[in-house]
């Protein structure tokens, strides 16, 4: 058996790091894991490789879905982490490109139909092969997609609530700086915890999807621990040893994840 | 038993449809209704919303036929399918300069649309096995023709035909005519022939179909189909112009303006 994960910076898998939640759940289950998550990836990303592996997915697999949002286009074939659409590190021309391409060209039913293509594609897999598959929600912007569209995909199971109140429930009242825009995201740059999410609730979340998988316990975003990011906290050796990992993830986690990913493609591949 | 047709021109009809139009004759043979969803001009976008729309009629043992079109064109402005990337409604100078921009600096990851159709075509193959369709495919364009191809043993219940429709069109002319295509851009709308075929490429089309879903006889559009007929004299030539270009059928067509909204729905009443 294995878990298959998906996703982006919410999913993404830092090598050797135990308590990270795929990878706790990997353990708790006696079972490998592969993530195919990168950070700043797209929905698009996602389809790829979804379906560059779906012939390595074997009988009961496991397979998580933490999808990014929406709003991001994987335009540049070559980086797939540059797909947030008005932060990409383009040429000025290209960023002239995008911004008239968000004025007056994106149409959001178009993307909606691409996800539920996709949705429905995994839900026939889930079907065929008896995984266990389970879509955790990152954002309020999905919430409606989701809710209106869940009776097509209905072997997929769905997480109740929103990735990103973890995230932001974590930080103490008051701290947490909002975008501004009204989806309530919270900034992530700088954002020093592995997944958006100390090792407290890694581990809570390791539980919950594994009882989900053991005895079908659905998946909730609640009991998870809140408050716990103050500002004296991120000074404080202790917190950032075990709440943050101690940030060894901020020093060599892309050029890490990126390596693995390929090793886990070209593994797969030689192995079908 | 109801036979579904999705795609673009080659596809398209009316609700006033002549009978030997290919998906019609098709239909007559099969002795059974035809739901025909093509639009001139949309994008596989737009084949993906109308088949996700029509998917829970689609019944046990129906004939699905799906016309690939090019995975260039684009369904950006909603109210407008027909608009497939390249112009914009009303020539929106904003628009006009912002699609430009995006066909030069920003569509160059082709990974995204293969995805895409993948995503698709897997959807799609999963209803055919669960309500054991016959269902065809047809390949516009190199790009879809070449992925079809490549990952056709991904799609064993599929009927792939060899060989595009773009091709069947073109080679309908004579090869010293050619030119009057290029001029035109096959874009449909100056294109005299109705779904850019002539009546006998139609007829021929419909029962090389036919022969598949009867008799699993692979459908071949390089050979045993009309080439090389189309002459410039020719399509000023009155008889050839009710024979083999279904005369006011194609003109009635293609009065409408299908940049409309309100016209393209009416197509569909």
């Amino acid at each position: 058996m294995t878990i298959w994960v998906f996703g982006a910076s919410g999913s993404a898998m830092m090598e050797n790091t135990p308590d990270q939640w795929m990878q706790k759940l990997a353990t708790l289950l006696h079972t490998d894991v592969k993530s195919l998550a990168i950070f700043g990836a797209s929905l698009d990303f996602n389809y790829q490789k979804f379906n560059q592996i779906r012939y390595n997915i074997k009988n009961k697999d496991i397979v998580i879905l933490y999808m990014p949002g929406f709003e991001r286009r994987w335009f540049f074939k070559d980086r797939p982490s540059d797909t947030v659409m008005l932060e990409l590190k383009a040429t000025p021309e290209e960023n002239n490109a995008i911004e008239q391409y968000i004025r007056y060209l994106d149409n959001p039913e178009v993307h909606e139909l691409y996800l539920l293509n996709f949705l429905c594609n995994v839900d026939h897999l889930t079907k065929k092969l008896n995984l266990t598959t389970i879509l955790l929600n990152p954002f309020v912007d999905l919430e409606n997609f989701i809710d209106t569209k869940k009776d097509l995909f209905p072997h997929i199971h769905i997480a109740k609530g929103q990735m990103v109140y973890i995230t932001c429930d974590e930080y103490k009242s008051g701290l947490l700086k909002k975008t501004g825009n009204t989806r309530g995201i919270p900034i992530m740059e700088n954002d020093l915890r592995l997944n958006h999410m100390c090792r407290s609730n890694h581990l809570i979340l390791a539980d919950k999807l594994y009882n989900y998988v053991k005895n079908q316990i659905p998946v909730t975003i609640d009991g998870f621990k809140e408050n716990i990011y103050t500002e004296d906290a991120v000074t404080d050796p202790g917190f950032i040893e075990y709440e943050l990992f101690d940030k060894k993830y901020k020093k060599d986690a892309d050029l890490v994840l990126c390596e693995s990913f390929d090793n886990i493609v070209y593994k797969t591949r030689n192995d079908a | 038993m109801t036979l579904w047709v999705f795609g673009d021109s080659f596809s398209l009809t009316t609700n006033n449809p002549h009978p030997d139009q290919w998906m019609h004759r098709l239909g007559k043979e099969l002795d059974t209704p035809v739901k025909c969803f093509g639009l001139h001009g949309s994008s596989l976008e737009f084949t993906y919303y109308r088949f996700n729309i029509s998917r829970n009629e689609i019944q046990e043992n129906d004939v699905v036929v799906v016309n690939l079109t090019r995975s260039d064109r684009r369904w950006f402005f909603k109210n407008y399918p027909t608009i497939h990337g390249y112009v914009a409604p009303d020539n929106d100078p904003n628009s006009l300069e912002a699609i430009q921009q995006y066909h030069q600096l920003l569509d160059k990851n082709q990974d995204v649309p293969n995805t895409y159709l993948l995503n698709f075509l897997n959807n799609l193959h999963y209803l055919t096995k669960r309500l054991n369709l016959k269902t065809v495919i047809l390949s516009n364009a190199n790009e879809e023709h070449n992925l079809m191809i490549e990952k056709q043993s991904q799609f064993p219940l599929f009927s792939i035909a060899k060989g595009m429709l773009r091709d069947l069109s073109i080679n309908e002319y004579k090869k010293e005519f050619q030119y009057l295509l290029t001029e035109t851009k096959i874009a449909g709308a100056f294109d005299p022939r109705m779904n850019h075929l002539i009546k006998s490429n139609h007829v021929i089309l419909a029962y090389k179909i036919l022969s598949n879903i009867k008799n699993k006889t692979p459908i071949n559009l390089t050979e045993g189909v009309m080439k090389n007929v189309v002459t410039k004299e020719l399509l000023e030539d009155e008889s050839f112009i009710i024979e083999e270009l279904f005369d006011s059928w194609t003109q009635s067509l293609y009065s409408l303006n299908l940049n409309n909204p309100a016209e393209v729905n009416e197509i569909f009443k």
